[in-house]
């Protein structure tokens, strides 16, 4: 009896969970399914179809091993009719754990192909285009972009979405021009942390004494959340910067307004599309 | 009164009569008692875990800071909760959890079963046995007290990744004392799988060949192997620690010509061995309990044997799929994915063999085959999530996030938990001698099944979206999957304690057992429950 009434509880609360989860969350400002955040660069959208491929995968052989396994629980099951002189002796059918072991290692050599191609997309840095600096220390981030002569700003206002929770949060942009390749130079002064922004699809440790690379090419422009997301000590869930995507315009205008507050002079829009690696 | 005669009446059924003091139990070199005090002390450490997961849970429940940040007095002392002791809360679960709860209830539960199983009287260093227990629960207890010293406890996860746990960056005790405990309990490790290995090989009754053995055996066997590798190589990634934070090396100091990542490589050669050491054992329990409870014998025996074998030495060339972010050469990415995805072709023919013990048989649906089976079926979720995990592309997204944290609570939790439960809900009765009360137990295991897919489930969910792990406060859209992760947890951390209750209320009032109450095969089953001094009044010749 209780049995029968604690099983009837777990039917109902898992319906529930599952009502709660396929709810849509908005995020980003789009509807999101509860996977990755919609890709906004070439490099996501690899690891979002690469993702696919084994997901389905996966679900493919879960659904076989849970159906098998739920068969068995009711047709196996010992009952008035089916006694315990009713079960088999077998313990052996060569044939068939061939067949289950063959099976995997061909599914895990598809696996491994489809993550080769995508691993040596994405490790690949591209010839043309923009470097900037990132460098993390505890508990921020500093951009720098070497090749215009200018860092990021200071964030002059807490974030809105972030500060909500009655906590005021200050998060830094970095600001990086849309449709051109961003080629990130990743590192830290104090202890291990990590440049992630799941929209674009990049994560990378910034660790100190060495340089890391990392990067995307951002297709709409937009305020996309990065995070720190290695350890880094007691105000580690603080560490949030703020990926401005602008457009070419805004972008140029935003060049020009960070050289002339760094006491430099414009620069012409050709040549900061030549260090962009791309046109206006 | 009446009562007062009955439990006196229950007293004289007990093998030994006479009271044991604690210098019995400090001094006993019997492999029973000592499997006994492994399972008490993993429960002890598994509830201060739990609490912390508790803590950490409730802190997450919503956006914002619920317990941090908050100061709160209790009478003349004030307390306030920091970032730093959220870092501790989550580094001292996963501690407790591993070195503390799970590996030593295989221990246990091992020490107990592995010599009645295998058809000898004991251990084979039955004081060095006493002595690789008793450093346990004082190597927890020297972690436990680093929560006392200027500094606390460590806070830079169970990993302890450099330069963060650098005497600059931790400078109090605690993260020395966390080093000592570490060693301490992976010496009480070393001692153990010696005792295992030496065991299996040399005190097996006449006849019982190595291919006659239990899967449990074979899967203790192989699991000492590991620790007997891996285990002395995380001593020396300490130890490489305690002399970079109190002697002025630079193995891990930038500053000094070292790197970071070494700390990284030589960790991870330990620890991802160390969660087949944490789930070998479950496989093997599994393979028990499954064959009794389905009547069956045991399926395609000689290939789970192979299995294990081939799980412990892939698992033994994977460890840098824990690093695919640290910048490594994308052709070793290349090797360690492939690698680690070739893991799922042994652990998918032991879930095959698990199913097709069960075709055919006639099905027993007791506590622990309930949780048995729950094992295959959710076990098998933490593989499968694993196999997404280890794709190192799709890792770039996922690493470090509540995926991450998803797929090791599928692995520790409805892998090694759940094994663990089905073996204690199978062997207790020739433990204590009487039988745990299957209605309690029957409760325990339908709200612990729901309770932990309700907890875990969806961090699969906030992983895909971007939160980062170890993190107090997250941005609010992720808000409504932690509050249910959180409530999932209070209600799963709760169900816990119906477990306690039918352990030690079965061990006093339980029904007799009898030598064999389910019918089993191997030679635990052939002696009284609980069994003699010395296990057999002869030693048994095996067939």
């Amino acid at each position: 009896m209780i049995t029968r009434f604690v099983s009837l509880v777990a039917a109902l609360m898992l319906a529930a969970t599952q009502v709660a989860i396929a709810t849509e969350m908005k995020f980003d400002g789009l509807a999101h399914p509860l996977g990755f955040q919609t890709p906004n660069s070439s490099v996501a959208t690899t690891i979002a179809e690469t993702y696919d491929f084994i997901f389905w995968i996966t679900v493919v052989i879960g659904l076989l091993v849970e159906g098998v396994l739920l068969y068995a629980i009711f047709r196996f099951r010992r009952s008035s009719k089916r006694g315990v002189e009713k079960a088999k002796k077998f313990s052996h059918n060569t044939p068939l754990e061939i067949v289950w072991t063959i099976i995997p290692v061909i599914i895990c050599l598809a696996i491994t192909w489809k993550a080769y191609e995508a691993l040596f997309y994405l490790k690949r840095m591209p010839e043309k285009g923009m470097t900037v600096e990132a460098i993390a220390y505890q508990f921020n981030w500093d951009f720098r972009y070497p090749d215009l002569g200018i860092t990021g700003a200071e964030a002059d206002k807490p974030h809105a979405e972030l500060s909500s929770a009655g906590v005021e949060r200050y998060v830094k942009d970095l600001v990086v021009p849309v449709g051109a390749n961003i080629k990130m130079d990743v590192t830290a002064v104090d202890v291990l942390h990590a440049f992630f922004v799941p929209s674009m699809g990049v994560k990378v440790d910034a660790i100190p004494g060495r340089v890391n690379h990392v990067w995307f090419n951002a297709e709409r422009p937009g305020d996309y959340i990065g995070q720190c997301a290695e350890l880094c000590g007691g105000a580690h869930g603080e560490m949030f910067f703020n990926v401005k995507v602008l457009d070419k315009a805004d972008w140029v205008k935003w060049v020009n307004t960070r050289r002339v507050e760094s006491g430099l002079q414009p620069m012409p829009a050709a040549e900061i599309a030549t260090v962009m690696g791309t046109t206006l | 009164m009446s009562a007062e005669a009955i439990s006196d009446n229950h007293g004289h059924h007990d093998h030994a009569p006479s009271k044991k003091g604690f210098m019995y139990y400090l001094t006993t070199t019997n492999h029973k008692d000592i499997g006994k005090m492994y399972l008490l002390t993993a429960l002890n450490f598994f509830i201060i875990g739990g609490l912390f997961a508790m803590f950490i849970r409730a802190e997450l429940a919503e956006a914002g800071y619920q317990l941090l940040n908050h100061p709160f007095s209790v009478g003349p002392f004030t307390f306030s909760f920091s970032g730093e002791f959220f870092n501790q809360m989550t580094a001292m679960h996963a501690t407790f959890m591993i070195f503390f709860a799970i590996i030593p209830a295989f221990i246990g539960l091992g020490n107990f079963f592995v010599p009645i199983m295998i058809g000898s009287p004991d251990m084979a260093f039955p004081r060095l046995n006493n002595w690789s227990f008793w450093i346990l629960p004082f190597s927890g207890l020297l972690m436990l007290l680093s929560f006392f010293v200027p500094g606390g406890a460590p806070g830079a996860g169970w990993t302890s990744y450099p330069p963060l746990t650098s005497a600059a960056y931790s400078p109090g005790p605690g993260m020395d004392m966390w080093i000592l405990g570490i060693h301490l309990a992976g010496a009480s490790s070393i001692l153990g799988s010696i005792n295992f290995i030496v065991t299996t090989l040399n005190m097996r009754a006449p006849g019982m060949t190595l291919f006659k053995m239990p899967l449990f055996v074979w899967s203790m066997l192989v699991t000492a192997w590991l620790q007997l590798i891996a285990t002395p190589v995380l001593a020396g990634a300490v130890t490489m620690l305690l002399t970079d934070r109190n002697f002025g090396t630079s193995f891990f100091n930038m500053a000094g010509g070292g790197d970071p990542v070494l700390y990284q490589h030589i960790f991870w050669f330990y620890s991802h061995p160390a969660v087949y050491i944490m789930i070998l054992p479950g496989f093997g329990i599994i393979s028990e309990v499954i064959a009794t409870f389905s009547r069956k014998p045991l399926f395609g025996y000689i290939t789970m044997v192979w299995a294990i074998i081939g799980i412990a030495v892939l698992g033994c060339l994977v460890w840098a799929h824990h690093m695919f972010t640290v910048g490594m050469d994308p052709r070793a990415q290349m090797m360690f994915m492939a690698m680690t995805f070739l893991i799922g072709v042994p652990t998918g023919i032991k879930v095959f063999n698990w199913l097709a013990t069960m075709w055919e048989g006639v099905l027993e649906f007791t506590t622990s085959m309930k949780f048995a089976i729950a094992f295959v079926g959710l076990f098998t979720i933490g593989g499968l999530s694993g196999i997404v995990c280890a794709a190192a592309p799709v890792d770039y997204q996922i690493h470090d996030t509540y995926y991450v944290v998803a797929h090791i609570h599928y692995v520790f939790f409805a892998g090694s938990f759940l094994s663990i439960m089905a073996g204690v809900y199978y062997w207790f009765p020739k433990m204590f001698g009487r039988l745990m009360s299957e209605k309690m137990g029957s409760v325990h295991f339908w709200l612990t099944f729901i309770f932990m897919n309700v907890t875990f489930f969806p961090m699969h969910f906030l992983g895909l979206m971007g939160m980062p792990r170890r993190i107090p406060d997250y941005n609010p859209v992720f808000s409504d999957l932690n509050l249910l992760c959180s409530i999932g947890a209070f209600g799963l951390g709760a169900t816990q304690i119906l477990l306690i209750i039918n352990a030690f209320w079965s061990a006093k009032h339980g029904k007799l057992a009898g030598s064999n109450p389910w019918g089993g095969h191997t030679l635990e089953w052939q002696v009284s429950s609980p069994p003699p001094e010395h296990n057999f009044e002869k030693i048994p010749v095996v067939k």
